[in-house]
């Protein structure tokens, strides 16, 4: 993105998520030139957000006739797709000092307003999992 | 709508796109000091598990449930053991929502007897 004329980076920078930023980043890295790498990217933001807004709107339509709905149990499939996610990513000692670093802290800090136990519990992964590399070793 | 919700969501939306623009601004300008690219490969671990864990472990937000009788802590375990030894995530999250959903189920009925 950096070699882009800025009129491309603003729509560009409104439509980054997660998913497109994995899919860009891929597109980007690859080994061919193509000159419209940037267009990949656009698309994917396109896809990711019309998919986004009709999801959204099918949950508002649904949320609205589905009565108990909140007690099906729906948001443990977030904590599926995080557990999913995070535990193949463990295989190294520091990946795995961060994980529990992270871990305890939120439990610990969870009282704490506006999701700052979060915050620090993210950081202190991230500085245990930095103290634990080895000296030398430039992979996680 | 109220002129006040208007507002809210304008701000909303500038503080998020300022956020994500930032970097695509500055592009060529900017380069992480190695450090900071050591620390950014832990972010996505240290995040998504500082998420889950309280998640799992008290599921209503107030009481400690370490037992095999909490849904949400079995279904997490089994989604982790299918991601450690299959590395799939669709199957992982099936098999996750698979365990929560049956031990609800049996919980519900063993309450019932």
């Amino acid at each position: 993105v950096a070699g882009l004329r800025q009129r491309w980076r603003i729509p560009l920078a409104f439509g980054l998520t997660d998913e497109t930023f994995v899919l860009a980043q891929l597109r980007y890295g690859a080994p061919d030139d193509s000159p419209f790498k940037h267009w990949y990217h656009l698309g994917s933001f396109l896809a990711m957000y019309a998919n986004w807004l009709t999801w959204t709107l099918a949950g508002i339509l649904l949320g609205r006739t589905l009565p108990y709905l909140e007690r099906l149990g729906l948001e443990f499939a977030m904590a599926a797709t995080f557990t999913g996610i995070v535990v193949p990513m463990l295989r190294s000692r520091p990946m795995l000092g961060a994980a529990l670093g992270a871990g305890v802290m939120a439990l610990a800090g969870r009282g704490l307003p506006y999701k700052l136990g979060l915050m620090l519990a993210a950081f202190t992964g991230v500085v245990i999992g930095v103290l634990l590399e080895k000296p030398g070793e430039d992979r996680p | 709508m109220t002129a006040r919700e208007l507002v809210l969501i304008a701000g909303m939306t500038a503080v998020t796109f300022l956020i994500r623009y930032s970097f695509f601004a500055l592009g060529e300008h900017l380069r992480f000091p190695p450090l900071v690219r050591r620390a950014l490969r832990y972010v996505p671990v240290a995040v998504l598990t500082a998420i889950i864990v309280p998640m799992v472990l008290l599921p209503d937000g107030r009481h400690w449930q370490l037992t095999w009788r909490n849904p949400w802590l079995l279904g997490a375990l089994a989604s982790g053991l299918v991601a450690w030894f299959y590395n799939h995530l669709l199957a992982a999250i099936s098999g996750g929502l698979a365990v929560y959903f049956l031990s609800r189920w049996i919980l519900a009925a063993l309450a019932a007897t």
